[in-house]
C-alpha cells in the first residue's frame, strides 16, 4: 500500500480529546488507530470524555469494530466515557446489527463543538 | 599498452645501432626479407633462447610472433594497408605485446612489451565477472523454486557444472539414511537415500553440522566411499571439497565437489563457499516453506466447512468461498451438528463469521468450532451456548470476537421448525413458497469480546419448498456490479432469494453463490459462507423414518 489510508487527527479542547477518523478503518490499519487512541486515554482527558468523530470514515470492516471495542474497554476502565460521533450509516448499520451500539455515547447535539477546528495535532 | 615513447629507433639499420638497442628496457629484433633475424637485442636474446642474426624468426621464437612479421612482411610486398599492426602473445610464462617499426633498407623491427600484469589483472576480472554472473543466476535459479527437492537439484547441477565435474548434496540424514544428489557435468540429478555414515568420509560428518570447511588437500580423495560417486563416473577423482551448506540456524546438508585430475585453488574453494552460501540460504528458505504449508493443510483438514447433506428430513447445504484461494481458511464457519437426543431428531446449525483473516482467524475459528460442538448438548438453550462461548473466548490482551447465528431444526410431520438467534450476525432470510422473503427477528450481541451478551431467539416454521438462508456479510458488502464498487447488498440477495423458492437446498446455494461471483467477477471480497435449510417437497412416499430418502411420487 502506499499510501495509508486511515488519516487521524486529535484535537483537544476543554479537557475533551477528540480524534478524527478519515478514510479506511480495516485491518491494515485498526493497529494505528488503536494505538493513537490508548496515547489518548494515557493522557486523560480531564473532562473524562473520548470522542471518535467518524463523519469521514468510509469503511470499517471487522478488524475496525474490534478496535473500537479495545477503546471501549481501555476508556471504561478509566471512567472516560467513550463518544461515537458522526457515524456514517454503513457503521450505524454495524453497530446494531452486532449489538454494540449501546456501549458507545450516542452523538450529542453538541458533538461538533466538542470537536473544535483547532488542531493541536496531526499525523498523516 | 602503446609502446613507450622516446625510446630511438634506427631507420638506417647501420650495425652501431645495436649499441642504441642494447641499452633498450625492451627486447628487440629486426628481421629481414624471408623471416630472417638480423638484430637481436640482449634483453631479446635474454627471452628467446636461439634468437641470434642469421636464424629464422620462426625457429626462434613463438609461431604468434613469426605468422605476424610474415604477415606484415606480406603486406608491405603488396603495399597494402597499414603496416603498423602489432600482435600479442605468450612467450613461455610471460605475455607480450609486439610493437613492428620498418627501417629504412625494409627491414621490420620488433619491439616486444611485457603486459604479463595486466593480462592476468583481466583475467582475473574477467574469472571475477564470470563468477558475480554465475552467483547471481545460482540465487536466481536457487530461490525461484521454494520446492526443497527442486533446490537440492538445482545445487547439485549448477555446482556439477560451473564448479566442479561432479558433485553431490548430502542432505541431513532422516532416520539413519542420508538423503543424496548427484550430478556429473550439469546433467540431470541423480537423487537416493543411502543408508551411510557421513563420518566414512572426513569432513562429511563436521560440514554437516555446520563446522568450517576442510581444506581440500587434506582430504584423501582414496578415502571416498562409493556411495558418494556419481553412478557412470569413470574418472579418478583427485581431489574433494566438502562444504558446508549453511541454514537458518541448522545446516542445510552438505556440498562435495569431485575432480579428476587436479586440485581445487584455494580460490576456487572460496569461490564454492559463496555458492553454498547461497545454497544453503534458498534450501532453508524451501525448507520452512515447506514446514508452513505442511502446518497449514493440516490445520486445513480441520477448519474446511464440511460437505453438508440431507439429515432428518431436512435438507441442508454449504457453499464456501474464501476471501484469496491461498489462504483456503478464513475467518467464515458452518456446522450442522446432530444434536437429538432421546429419538428426537433435530439438528444444531451454525454459521459465523470471525473478525481478522488468515491463520489467526483460522485458529480463533477452530476454537469456536470445538467449543460449539462440546456445548450441543444444550443446543436446547441457545442463550446458554452463547454464554459459554463468550466466557471460554473473552481475552484479557485482545477484542477479537465473532458473530454467528445459531439455528436448531427439527422436523415435523410435513414442516421444519426452526429456532434461530443471532449473536451479532446479519439476521437470517426465509424465501417462502410464494417467493416472498422474510427476515427472521432474532438479534443479539456478538461474542468474545464483550462481558455482558444478550441475544433473543426467534422461531419460525418452513413448509415444503422454503428455505432459511444464512450467510455471512461477504455476501451484502461484496463489492462489484457495473461500475465495480457497488455493494451486492441485502436487497439484491433478497431479490435473488426470492427466486429461490421451491429449489433443493443445492440449488439454492449454487444459485446464490453464482451470483455473487458474477457481481464481484474477479474483483476482491472477503470470505463468504452460505447455509441453506430446506424443507423438503413431500411428494415422495415416505416410508416414513425420516432416515431413508423413501420412493418419490411423480
Amino acid at each position: 500500500m502506499s499510501a495509508p489510508s486511515l488519516f487521524l487527527t486529535v484535537e483537544s479542547e476543554g479537557g475533551a480529546v477528540c480524534l478524527r477518523l478519515a478514510g479506511v478503518l480495516d485491518y491494515d490499519t485498526s493497529d494505528e488507530l488503536a494505538a493513537r487512541a490508548d496515547a489518548c486515554i494515557e493522557q486523560g482527558p480531564r473532562a473524562g470524555e473520548l470522542h471518535l468523530d467518524c463523519e469521514k470514515l468510509r469503511l470499517c470492516d471487522s478488524t475496525g469494530l474490534s478496535a473500537l471495542l479495545m477503546i471501549h474497554r481501555r476508556t471504561t476502565a478509566r471512567g472516560i466515557t467513550l463518544f461515537l460521533d458522526n457515524p456514517p450509516p454503513f457503521m450505524e448499520r454495524m453497530l446494531s446489527v452486532t449489538g454494540t451500539r449501546h456501549l458507545f455515547a450516542p452523538e450529542s447535539g453538541k458533538a461538533r463543538q466538542s470537536c473544535p477546528d483547532e488542531v493541536r495535532e496531526t499525523t498523516d | 599498452m602503446a609502446p613507450p615513447p622516446g625510446i630511438p629507433v634506427t631507420r638506417t639499420g647501420e650495425r652501431q645501432a645495436s649499441g642504441v638497442w642494447s641499452t633498450a628496457p625492451h627486447p628487440v629484433l629486426e628481421s629481414a626479407a624471408g623471416g630472417v633475424l638480423t638484430e637481436v637485442n640482449p634483453a631479446a636474446s635474454r627471452l628467446l633462447r636461439g634468437a641470434r642474426p642469421g636464424v629464422r624468426l620462426a625457429d626462434a621464437a613463438p609461431a604468434w610472433l613469426a605468422r605476424a612479421d610474415q604477415d606484415l612482411r606480406d603486406r608491405i610486398v603488396n603495399g597494402s594497408g597499414d603496416t603498423d599492426g602489432g600482435a600479442s602473445g605468450w612467450i613461455g610464462a610471460r605475455s607480450f605485446e609486439a610493437h613492428p617499426s620498418r627501417s629504412g633498407n625494409g627491414n621490420v623491427v620488433w619491439w616486444l612489451v611485457e603486459d604479463t600484469d595486466r593480462r592476468r589483472a583481466e583475467e582475473a576480472l574477467a574469472t571475477e565477472r564470470e563468477r558475480t554472473a554465475f552467483l547471481t543466476e545460482a540465487s536466481h535459479v536457487l530461490l525461484s523454486s521454494l520446492n526443497t527437492d527442486r533446490c537440492v537439484s538445482a545445487t547439485a547441477r549448477l555446482a556439477s557444472e560451473y564448479l566442479a565435474e561432479a558433485a553431490v548434496v548430502v542432505s541431513p540424514a532422516r532416520g539413519g539414511k542420508l538423503p543424496l544428489a548427484h550430478a556429473v557435468g550439469g546433467q540431470d540429478v541423480v537423487r537416493s537415500l543411502v543408508a551411510a555414515d557421513p563420518s566414512q568420509l572426513p569432513g562429511l560428518d563436521e560440514a554437516l553440522q555446520g563446522f568450517p570447511p576442510v581444506a581440500s588437500r587434506w582430504i584423501d580423495p582414496a578415502a571416498l566411499p562409493a556411495w558418494m560417486i556419481p553412478e557412470g563416473y569413470t574418472g579418478t577423482i583427485t581431489s574433494v571439497v566438502i562444504t558446508p551448506l549453511p541454514g537458518q540456524g541448522v545446516p542445510a546438508g552438505a556440498l562435495v565437489l569431485l575432480r579428476s585430475g587436479g586440485q581445487f585453488t584455494e580460490n576456487e574453494q572460496i569461490f564454492a563457499r559463496l555458492f553454498a552460501a547461497r545454497a544453503g540460504a534458498a534450501l532453508s528458505a524451501a525448507h520452512l516453506y515447506a514446514e508452513q504449508s505442511a502446518i497449514t493443510h493440516t490445520l486445513m483438514q480441520d477448519l474446511l466447512p464440511p460437505r453438508l447433506h440431507r439429515v432428518n428430513g431436512v435438507e441442508f447445504a454449504g457453499g464456501y468461498r474464501p476471501a484469496a484461494a491461498q489462504e483456503r481458511v478464513g475467518g467464515d464457519f458452518f456446522d450442522v451438528h446432530h444434536a437429538g437426543s432421546d429419538g428426537d431428531d433435530s439438528s444444531l446449525v451454525v454459521l459465523g463469521d470471525v473478525c481478522g483473516k488468515g491463520l489467526e482467524a483460522a485458529v480463533l475459528t477452530g476454537k469456536i468450532r470445538n467449543t460449539l460442538q462440546a456445548l450441543v448438548p444444550m443446543a436446547d438453550d441457545h442463550q446458554r451456548m452463547l454464554g459459554l462461548l463468550n466466557g471460554a473466548l473473552l481475552n484479557s490482551h485482545h477484542t477479537r470476537f465473532a458473530t454467528m447465528v445459531l439455528a436448531s431444526v427439527r422436523r415435523t410431520d410435513h414442516v421444519v421448525r426452526l429456532r434461530l438467534t443471532s449473536a451479532g450476525h446479519p439476521v437470517p432470510l426465509v424465501v417462502r413458497a410464494d417467493g416472498r422473503v422474510d427476515e427472521v427477528g432474532t438479534h443479539g450481541t456478538l461474542i468474545g469480546a464483550l462481558p455482558d451478551i444478550e441475544s433473543r431467539t426467534a422461531e419460525t416454521v418452513l413448509r415444503p419448498g422454503e428455505t432459511c438462508l444464512l450467510y455471512t456479510d461477504g455476501f451484502t458488502e461484496a463489492r462489484g456490479g457495473p461500475l465495480g464498487d457497488e455493494m451486492f447488498g441485502e436487497e439484491r440477495l433478497k431479490r435473488a432469494l426470492s427466486e429461490c423458492a421451491d429449489m433443493p437446498a443445492e440449488a439454492v446455494v449454487e444459485r446464490i453463490q453464482m451470483l455473487a461471483a458474477q457481481w464481484v467477477r474477479g474483483g476482491g471480497h472477503d470470505d463468504m459462507a452460505v447455509v441453506a435449510i430446506t424443507a423438503p417437497r413431500t411428494n415422495h412416499l415416505s416410508a416414513v423414518d425420516g432416515h431413508t430418502r423413501g420412493r418419490y411420487t411423480a
